[in-house]
């Protein structure tokens, strides 16, 4: 064998072991005192932003660990939630699932605990903050239409085509989603080009600028594109029965989300062994299949995210350090997008 | 003696032992939210929640609020025009329906009574998102009938996305809460006063220029006022329907500051943004009393007894009967069918194609969902419980304002008054702070579900206020001289008087209950989930079908409520 060829082998040889090993880490003698534990603490409570994000787990989790009883939450204000708990001595939550904002939040207020990831097979790219989170998935905006009235050839391929005439009287966006894609797109084109974009969005294209589901004025034809949505969210609007899709306009926004143990989790055991499995390859196989959730980054071992990356979009990936000044640029551009300021 | 105002040393001890508690009582469930507006909105910077230590005293909120032109040139303009806009619609909708109601022989006044009321039973939001199913330009409802029907191409002819559309919206949402106040006070006044006017040659245009709108004026500026403040600090509609239409109010700032999608909410903005209405609402009740002041003028029932008068309609029956069924038509039927047919074709469109999509699959997801269940005992306990509260400790405040010289009386008046001028999330977050800290052990239950809600005190108090100041003491003195003790007196006399206030602030309050959702949530835990909430996430989740499943659900089981409260709270007759 050539030296080329046994060092190719040895490599695909390292490949099958680290990928074997991080398929068997539930059966790793740690894992499974962990386990013990978390059976004895009998219960585990977890929060994350939504409910939809959250509903899917107890069931999910008890396929591999049965045996602990989950209390879950799913809201917009858990980070306030745990930040005001935590200060009142209150300890209720065991495992904490946010945006990377969200999760830095509680780290900068040392909420969070170290755990060690690599026993759940993470590898040290999705293990984040210090130790304190694992990366579990990401969300990444999206163009939202209409699949019963809208033929493929007419959907843009940049943000900037959805500027186009053709476009205009037809749009909807959310009030809260589309000044955050134009604050993302900030920090890649700068602040005068993306308020620029937030000018003619808001002046040239009608644009139906609410606060209603989208998926309602997308199915009854009162709109027929829906611009600044989360991929993951249409696809589940899909599968309740409306007729939408979706594509991913160039540059590709993604944000990513990571999962947390709480400094003072009334349950530890139970709580990392709950937080690992999340963050796990087989956690993220069961959020995929429950709510469509992938990895969009670059080089992810992701179909969905290959998909993405082979289209030939620019992916941005939002870096937590960012937030600052994409806040800032967001709230920019809601004041021009509301037509408060030009 | 009709000038003369309870002193202490006229009270016996039970008197005021049930006062002061009230009072307390009051205080306590109004000063936590409203300190806690106060404390909010000077304290920062943004990424710090105010009562962290990193937080400190800072101007900050108020000077970014405050020094933004756009406040001036566009925000204020177009908070102006639509709460004038709304307040005018709806007071004169509401006026004319619970005049029809009250005070007139309109057949089934019962059932109206229940129908105007029905848009009070669900969030604004998904009567907003029925009402754009209805008349979006594109695919509403009653555009494509109009289009068809006129033969028109296009979009429209009717727009909702304006300012006009948000007006009539808003107005269709607020109205009930003004008719419910506006049928206490008909329903209490003595029509003895506009039988002597018609008896002396007055028309009855002049009656009700000149006696009727005076002697009810306490029982209608109330409403007023509060319509005006509800209005000015209104979240929903103007977000879901304002928005599109480019019309910027008060409370985009509010949803912008609370809703960021990976950071912590900025409290302090928030708060910063609702102060006017604490300025506005100190500035309305100074209006309100000086307008008020010569109490004897409105009091209208007095020892003797007296049956109220049903004005025959006569030819003006249908017109009546038109307007009422418009109204009912426009406010609850149409978004009622909107909130059936989606609950069983989702956001199909309502063609004969869409007939075969027909599906129980909406009321079988509701019924598999645990949280349906639990919400159900939940909310019937924690809206019942809290309205209870809230009409008790607003009638004893009302009492206190109304017949003592208590010196803090006018510091409870102003107080009882600002509670509506909070908005829900800080209300909630108030709650949520001082319970964490308190070691009572009530958070994450529905007991604190129960005195969070309780703090909107100002409907009762206005509406207690305005009921007593139509009856006259000296019923409570020929009891007092009598010999019966004063709780003896406000049992026996005072509050059957006052039934009819007292119970409309009841059923409004407990509907609100029903409907509240803001602060379910920032309060939510397993153990105290509400219907409400329920709701909002299967509506935000995009699970059309189960969401207005459960909307209709709602309708079904509370309606029969009110219409029992009113047939069994509210007496026939008043003075036998």
């Amino acid at each position: 064998m050539t030296r080329i060829g046994k060092g190719l082998s040895a490599f695909l040889l390292a490949l099958v072991l680290a990928g074997t090993a991080q398929a068997q880490w539930h059966t790793s003698p740690e894992v499974k005192a962990l386990y013990e534990a978390a059976k004895k603490e009998g219960q585990v409570v977890f929060w994350g932003t939504q409910e939809r994000e959250v509903k899917w787990v107890p069931q999910a989790f008890a396929q591999m660990f049965p045996g602990i009883a989950m209390k879950t939450l799913g809201e917009n204000e858990i980070a306030t939630k745990a930040i005001a708990e935590a200060r009142a001595g209150r300890h209720e939550v065991d495992v904490f699932w946010h945006g990377y904002a969200g999760v830095g939040a509680l780290k900068q207020r040392e909420l969070l605990a170290k755990v060690d990831w690599s026993m759940f097979g993470l590898p040290p790219g999705d293990i984040v903050f210090d130790g304190h989170a694992g990366f579990t998935n990401t969300i990444a905006y999206a163009f939202a239409y209409n699949k019963d009235r809208v033929k493929p050839a007419d959907l843009p391929k940049k943000w900037t085509d959805v500027l186009d005439p053709k476009y205009k009287g037809k749009m909807a966006a959310s009030a809260f989603l589309l000044p955050f894609l134009v604050g993302n797109l900030g920090l890649a084109w700068g602040e005068e080009k993306a308020m620029q974009f937030a000018r003619d969005l808001a002046g040239q294209t009608d644009l139906l600028l609410t606060r209603a589901p989208r998926e309602s004025l997308l199915q009854s034809g009162e709109r027929l594109y829906a611009t600044a949505e989360v991929e993951s969210q249409v696809r589940l609007w899909a599968a309740e029965g409306n007729a939408v899709d979706f594509v991913i306009l160039d540059p590709a926004i993604v944000a990513p989300f990571g999962v947390a143990v709480m400094a003072k989790a009334p349950q530890p055991s139970a709580a990392r062994l709950l937080a690992g499995w999340i963050a796990s390859r087989e956690g993220r196989l069961a959020r995929q299949k429950a709510v469509f959730s992938y990895d969009y980054r670059p080089g992810a071992d992701d179909p969905e995210g290959r998909k993405l990356h082979a289209s030939g979009v620019q992916v941005l990936v939002f870096a937590p350090e960012q937030a600052e000044r994409r806040n800032e640029l967001a709230r920019k551009a809601a004041a021009i997008l509301t037509q408060q300021a030009r | 003696m009709a000038g003369a105002k309870r002193t202490p040393e006229g009270l016996d001890w039970a008197a005021k032992l049930v006062l002061g508690a009230g009072a307390a009582f009051a205080v306590y469930l109004i000063v936590v939210p409203l300190g806690m507006l106060l404390f909010t909105a000077f304290r920062g910077p943004a990424d710090a929640l105010p009562f962290e230590p990193q937080a400190r005293w800072t101007l900050e909120h108020a000077r970014n609020f405050y020094s933004d032109p756009v406040l001036y040139r566009r925000i204020i303009p177009d908070t102006l025009i639509f709460a004038a806009g709304t307040v005018a619609l709806t007071f004169t909708t509401a006026f004319t329906l619970a005049w029809l109601v009250e005070r007139t022989d309109l057949p089934a006044r019962e059932t109206w009574f229940s129908l105007i009321l029905l848009p009070l039973l669900l969030p604004t939001p998904v009567l907003a998102v029925a009402w754009i199913f209805l008349a979006g330009p594109n695919a509403g409802w009653i555009n494509l009938g109009l289009r068809g029907f006129l033969g028109l191409e296009g979009q429209g002819p009717v727009d909702i996305f304006s300012m006009p559309g948000l007006i009539v919206c808003q107005s269709l949402a607020t109205t009930p809460f003004v008719f419910l106040l506006l049928t206490a006070t008909l329903r209490s006044m003595n029509p003895s006063f506009e039988e002597a006017s018609a008896a002396s040659g007055a028309s009855p245009m002049t009656t009700f220029r000149r006696v009727t709108l005076p002697v009810l004026l306490p029982g209608i500026l109330a409403p007023l006022i509060l319509v005006l403040l509800i209005t000015l600090e209104q979240f929903d509609l103007p977000l879901m329907i304002g928005l599109p239409a480019k019309i910027v109010v008060f409370s985009y700032r509010i949803l912008f500051d609370l809703n960021p999608p990976d950071s912590l909410p900025n409290y302090g903005g928030a708060a910063a943004v609702a102060l006017p209405f604490l300025a506005i609402g100190m500035m309305l009740l100074f209006v309100y009393n000086r307008l008020i002041r010569r109490a004897d003028s409105f009091v209208t029932v007095t020892g003797k007894a007296y049956r109220q008068r049903q004005l025959p309609l006569g030819r003006w029956r249908i017109p009546a009967l038109a307007f009422a069924g418009l109204y009912v038509a426009a406010a609850a039927v149409l978004p009622a069918l909107v909130l059936l047919w989606t609950s069983f074709f989702g956001y199909a469109a309502p063609t004969p194609a869409s007939l075969e999509k027909a599906s129980l699959d909406g009321y079988r997801t509701l019924f598999a969902e645990p949280a349906f269940w639990a919400g159900l005992g939940n909310t019937f306990l924690v809206a019942g419980l809290s309205a209870l509260i809230v009409t008790t400790v607003g009638a004893i405040l009302g009492w206190i304002i109304v017949r003592t010289r208590f010196a803090g009386r006018h510091m409870l008046d102003f107080m009882s008054f600002m509670s509506v001028g909070i908005p829900s999330v800080i209300a909630g977050l108030a709650v949520m702070l001082v319970y964490l800290s308190l070691p009572i052990g009530i958070y994450g239950t529905v007991w604190i579900l129960v005195l969070a809600y309780s703090y909107r005190i100002a409907v009762t108090t206005r509406i207690a206020r305005a009921g007593l100041m139509q009856i006259h003491r000296e019923l409570e003195e020929a009891s007092a001289a009598s010999g019966a003790r004063w709780l003896a007196t406000q049992r026996r006399i005072v509050v059957p008087l006052l039934m009819p206030a007292l119970a409309s602030g009841f059923i409004f309050l407990f509907i609100v209950g029903v409907r509240e959702f803001t602060i379910a949530l920032v309060l939510f835990s397993q153990e105290n989930v509400v219907l409400s909430v329920v709701l909002w996430r299967l509506f935000q989740n995009g699970q059309a079908a189960p969401s207005a499943a459960l909307a209709s659900i709602i309708i079904v089981l509370v309606l029969p409520i009110v219409v029992l409260a009113r047939r069994y709270l509210v007496p026939r007759h008043l003075g036998e």
